[in-house]
């Protein structure tokens, strides 16, 4: 068996100099490095389908610093590309209109009430042949997804941590409030690659939205806490 | 950090022995829909069958010869010679299709998938009914898809890349949702197509195609493709392209060796 093949690929090897351009495809052969970045690409040109006038939806298709290098690395960053990350995405954060350097003012001026049925809905933003969300759907929380919530649901997700009493469980204190709100604002300034979405910077909740949610978590009324 | 997930995932488990196991819930709930919907599937089947002739699918090589369906959905998706390009069943029934009637792939896919949605109950489509026809005739037969030609090994390469490529408004990847057993999104939970069979326990792309009992729809790999993909917020991945196939060749080959219990009904 091993005779034929090697008789066959040496027959072939002696037509390549016969055969018009079969040297260029040789040497073309899409397998290592950039090459192979080319090859990923035409399969993705050749297989979507963009959905005119839903540029969001469609600039998804290419990738900002962070997502080519979570990526690259599948997830799994070496240090210095994980201190780029972190220092990259921290400076994409942004505050509350209302924001005056005191974290303290997120839980006078939050209110859990605004965005708790977005914590378990999953619409928005979603485009194409299959269906498109109502256009009036301007943010995205769905938490419960990978989280678990009300202590008396049992529907949650378990990729992120149980948030049930997740104010209970810790002090209401400046640093608390800041962790919680950059953390869902830009997950990735923490833990680059994280599977959390980045909420802020992609615009999927504004920053009044995510200070809601910071309360939404803490407040002692929240059913989070209940 | 492996203990410290694995010391969560414990501690996740107890406090659910406590209330109601919801994996189990799934399992129990998951048995009684089979015993609600087999008949309903065998019925598909027999209809997709009488479509297989009408298609004129009976002259159409799918690995095996001319109208050779008996094993063939077990070592698909493979490359063809005379398309020059990787196909899964579903591309072949539609390149076969659109060798009948002078048409392009891409126009009979984009004709036998009208209707493809999202989340709510629809008809299933003379597609689904053949594609449950054919997968129906490798009940139980051990999956093995072929990888050794270069366009098969260039297939799964970019399909890997593309598993862990993040990407969209949601910064998602496939291996997101899909890498490591246990893993629950509400509560339905998630394939591992990170390791291959036997390794990962939790993978069920050997049941398809389904009826999906929740949304009362049928749904095979490139719409589950599609469905996945519209969820991360990204463009439409069109039926019968050269990534669904390569995704389709990625997930078999994940499960090889696995029987085929298609088609078959989820929740």
């Amino acid at each position: 068996m091993r005779k034929v093949w090697f008789l066959v690929s040496f027959g072939a090897l002696l037509c390549i100099p016969f055969i018009p351009e079969a040297k260029e495809k040789v040497k073309k052969e899409p397998t290592k490095g950039e090459d192979f970045e080319l090859v990923v690409e035409r399969y993705i040109r050749e297989s979507f389908e963009p959905v005119p006038g839903y540029p969001g939806v469609n600039l998804g298709l290419s990738q900002d610093y962070s997502q080519q290098m979570c990526s690259k690395y599948k997830d799994n960053p070496p240090e210095k590309v994980w201190k780029n990350i972190t220092e990259l995405e921290r400076s994409t954060i942004k505050y509350p209109s209302y924001f005056n350097g005191d974290w303290m003012v997120i839980m006078e001026k939050g209110d859990w009430k605004r965005v708790a049925p977005l914590a378990k809905s999953g619409r928005g933003f979603r485009a194409g042949k299959l269906q498109t969300d109502p256009a009036d759907i301007r943010a995205f929380g769905n938490c419960q997804a990978c989280h678990m919530l009300e202590k008396t649901e049992v529907v949650g997700g378990n990729f992120g941590p149980p948030l049930t009493n997740y104010g209970k469980q810790r002090q209401i204190t400046p640093e608390v409030i800041k962790y919680t709100y950059e953390k869902i604002y830009n997950s990735w300034a923490y833990v680059p690659c994280s599977s959390m979405p980045r909420y802020g910077f992609h615009g999927l909740l504004s920053p009044e939205q995510i200070a809601d949610f910071v309360h939404y978590l803490l407040s002692p009324d929240s059913p989070i806490n209940k | 950090m492996r203990g410290k997930v694995l010391l969560t995932l414990c501690l996740l488990g107890f406090s659910f022995a406590e209330n109601q196991d919801p994996v189990k819930h799934v399992q129990e709930q998951r048995r009684m829909l089979r015993e609600t919907y087999g008949l309903l599937i065998e019925q598909y089947i027999e209809e997709g069958k009488e479509l297989f002739k009408k298609y004129g699918l009976d002259k159409c090589d799918f690995g095996a010869g001319p109208g050779v369906v008996k094993g063939v959905a077990a070592k698909l998706p493979r490359y063809f010679p005379d398309a020059d390009r990787v196909m899964s069943l579903e591309t072949r029934i539609y390149y076969c299709i659109a060798k009948n009637r002078g048409k392009t792939i891409q126009e009979v896919a984009s004709e036998m998938t009208k209707n493809w949605q999202g989340p709510g109950s629809r008809p299933p489509s003379d597609m689904d009914k053949i594609s449950f026809y054919i997968v129906s005739e490798s009940r139980g037969m051990k999956i093995e898809p072929s990888v050794s030609h270069p366009k098969e090994k260039e297939a799964l390469k970019v399909a890997e890349a593309v598993f862990y490529k993040r990407w969209g408004t949601l910064d998602f990847s496939c291996a997101v949702c899909h890498a490591g057993d246990g893993k629950r999104i509400r509560l339905q939970q998630t394939s591992n197509y990170a390791d291959p069979y036997p390794k990962a326990k939790q993978q069920d792309a050997n049941i398809y195609p389904i009826f999906r009992a929740a949304s009362e729809a049928t749904q095979f790999f490139h719409h589950r493709w599609a469905d996945c993909l519209w969820q991360m917020r990204l463009p439409t991945l069109l039926p019968g392209s050269p990534l669904s196939d390569a995704l389709t060749l990625y997930v078999y080959n994940m499960i090889r060796g696995k029987p085929i219990e298609g088609p078959n009904v989820a929740r």
